[in-house]
């Protein structure tokens, strides 16, 4: 049976992680994130030069593949990372945006380089070394239209054993990220806790 | 599972506005890239003339106001539509849109709701256009969007939650993304030479291309019916602009996609490379077609003939690949002349007859991503 | 030189984001690319090109001399005094 084995979300101050809650005082993205990002005592210098979708998705996944043990599991290539990204990479579209219009023509290939929506997904790869199937939409939500069905596809037909999944959105100031971990398990493994892969679950740990 | 198969294709770049008359242009040999300045600096760009875009748009006597990609992709969609008749009603068929950029070229009127900068909202429009019963599904994955979003659709036709896919690729060249690539340095000042020993660098291009996917044999009609018989994408997990230096990521594609295909490198018969005329991109991708045992295989890209046009890529360069398969055909690799890539590839120099009847397709892309698809000729 | 040495340090440190560094932990000599050096990459160079460019109007058209300049600050900062 396919089941979320660990969740994890930051939205609007607010980190759960997989069902621990905790509240920040509400500061600004740029001071929050780099708040659970110390606190978390991650140690990953290129943390500073990623974008604030990527540096979102970053933090989050950290929070998700903390102590999951999942290359204990499974080989690096069958983990897959199936992502939704609402507003694509907007957010920093509009700074590349005003690099070459506002006055002096001036652009910057490190903010350039984030002007794709499948970035985040890059350094979550990057981070942890997976080299499976990885696939961004930019669609409303990760509960649209043909996601999950994808993403059971790929199980299905064995091209991924465990798979990172979630939406992660960064536009205007409003940000949200809500990921989990989803794996493969024997029927016989699994107990009355186990979280089955599926909308309606989704919905309940995450939204 | 049951089997996918693919055609009514259409395209639309520079070198022409049908699948084709592109084939004809790539097949003799046409290159659509010019030189041009900006900023100062030399680039080279293979640019549809706006004016042949708002002909073939009004000549559909369509008033709908629309921004200059959704017109590509209207008449690219309207175009396979018309000829493979499938219902968009049914709700048993899906619209699946790939692109890095979007409209984002109106990111000036972002707040005007007509600009459609969001991805999801130019698909809506787009969708609601053919009255889709499906919300559109987009993918925005760096240059491998277009081979994603022919996978997905396949597996989902595959697995029978639909039946039939348009699975519909574009981007345009704007100021935007010309001037982000000049500031990586990776545009060449002469037209891009995938593979050669002089290639300087990419070329930019724009276009549209769609393919109808589909369980029905009947709705393809014409043989010989070409199957989308298997496919992956991996992650070089290396850098977020350069690609792995080993290769390893795209072979792992490779390797997943033939497998799924239940092919053998011995059975592939030519491969489109994505081969961008860049030194990293080309060298690794030499490396992985060799870990591949693929150097042998009449090889080609086309991006020396129309640049390359990033989420149209994969499907545009898909539609061709799967008419040389139809026609028994290879295409030359336009801009190629001495080997310039450590492990060295069978580049095909001129056009022509091929006993061609299974193609490896592959794109890699910002962010370490790499797509392969195999087509091959079905009841072969 | 010293002084273009150090306002250097400080530009580099903020334009290539290395949030948890202060110019004293940058050797002036080191290399900056490779494994014995900050370990920069090939964005960084980029955006070290552009520093040069913006901050002390410099323009580098050839790489293949860009990547002599830019082998360490002390080299950078010999460039930039040779070329004022």
């Amino acid at each position: 049976m396919r089941i979320i084995s660990r969740y994890a979300s930051i939205t609007r101050g607010v980190c759960n992680d997989n069902g621990v809650k905790t509240e920040s005082a509400g500061d600004d993205f740029p001071s929050f994130i780099r708040e659970i990002y110390s606190l978390r005592n991650i140690s990953y210098p290129k943390f500073y030069k990623m974008d604030d979708l990527s540096k979102l998705a970053f933090v989050t996944s950290e929070m998700l593949l903390d102590g999951a043990g999942i290359h204990d599991r499974y080989a690096n290539n069958d983990i897959g990372v199936i992502l939704a990204a609402p507003h694509s990479s907007l957010d920093t579209d509009c700074a590349h945006h005003a690099s070459i219009t506002d006055g002096k023509y001036a652009p910057s290939p490190a903010v350039f380089v984030y002007t794709l929506a499948n970035i985040m997904a890059g350094e979550i790869c990057i981070r942890n070394g997976f080299t499976g199937e990885n696939t961004v939409f930019a669609a409303d939500s990760f509960l649209d239209d043909g996601i999950i069905p994808y993403v059971d596809a790929l199980f299905d037909s064995k091209r991924i054993r465990a798979c990172v999944c979630g939406e992660v959105d960064f536009f205007d100031k409003e940000y949200s990220a809500r990921l989990f971990l989803v794996e493969e398990r024997a029927d016989d493994t699994q107990d009355v806790d186990s979280i089955e892969f599926n909308t309606d679950m989704i919905k309940k740990i995450l939204y | 599972m049951r089997k996918v198969y693919a055609g009514h294709s259409s395209v639309i770049t520079a070198l022409g506005f049908s699948a084709d008359e592109n084939y004809s242009a790539l097949f003799r040999g046409d290159c659509a890239i010019t030189n041009e300045v900006f900023h100062d600096l030399p680039a080279t760009t293979a640019r549809i003339r706006n004016g042949l875009i708002d002909d073939a748009y009004a000549a559909r006597g369509v008033s709908r106001n629309a921004t200059r990609l959704e017109k590509l992709f209207m008449l690219s969609i309207a175009d396979s539509l018309e000829r493979s008749k499938i219902n968009t009603k049914s709700g048993r068929t899906a619209l699946v849109i790939s692109t890095t950029k979007g409209n984002v070229g109106e990111l000036s009127r972002r707040d005007d709701p007509e600009s459609r900068v969001k991805l999801q909202d130019m698909a809506d429009f787009i969708g609601r256009s053919f009255s889709f019963a499906r919300k559109p599904w987009v993918i925005s994955n760096a240059c491998i969007s277009g081979l994603s979003a022919i996978a997905c659709a396949k597996e989902l036709i595959a697995s029978g939650m639909i039946d039939h896919a348009v699975v519909s690729g574009g981007d345009v060249i704007t100021d935007f993304v010309l001037s982000g690539f000049l500031s990586f340095r990776a545009i060449s000042d002469l037209p891009c030479a995938p593979f050669d020993a002089d290639r300087k660098g990419l070329s930019l291009g724009e276009g549209c291309a769609s393919i109808v996917l589909t369980s029905d044999r009947a709705v393809i009609g014409n043989e010989p019916l070409i199957e989308v018989a298997g496919c992956a994408t991996s992650n070089d997990a290396n850098h977020i602009s350069g690609p792995s230096r080993d290769g390893s990521g795209l072979y792992l594609a490779v390797k997943k996609a033939m497998e799924g295909a239940d092919v053998s490198s011995r059975d592939i018969t030519s491969v489109s490379a994505h081969g961008t005329g860049t030194a990293y991109n080309d060298e690794m991708e030499s490396k992985a077609f060799t870990l591949a045992s693929l150097q042998d295989v009449p090889l080609y890209s086309l991006k020396g003939s129309i640049g390359h046009t990033l989420g149209a890529a994969g499907v545009i360069e898909s539609v061709i690949a799967v008419e040389t398969v139809r026609r028994k055909e290879i295409i030359a690799s336009k801009g190629y002349v001495k080997c310039g890539v450590p492990m060295p590839l069978n580049v095909c120099v001129s056009s022509g007859a091929l006993a061609n009847n299974v193609c490896l397709k592959t794109a890699s892309g910002f962010g370490g991503c790499n797509a392969a698809i195999v087509f091959a000729e079905a009841d072969r | 030189m010293e002084e273009i040495i150090a306002k250097l340090k400080s530009e580099i440190i903020a334009q290539l984001h290395f949030e948890d560094m202060s110019p004293d932990d940058i050797d002036a000599d080191a290399p900056l690319f490779g494994p014995d050096g900050l370990g920069l990459d090939s964005i960084d160079a980029l955006e070290l090109i552009l520093i040069l460019e913006k901050n002390y109007g410099l323009k580098i058209a050839d790489m293949e001399k860009g990547k002599q300049i830019l082998a360490s600050v002390k080299s950078m900062a010999e460039y930039i005094t040779a070329n004022k």
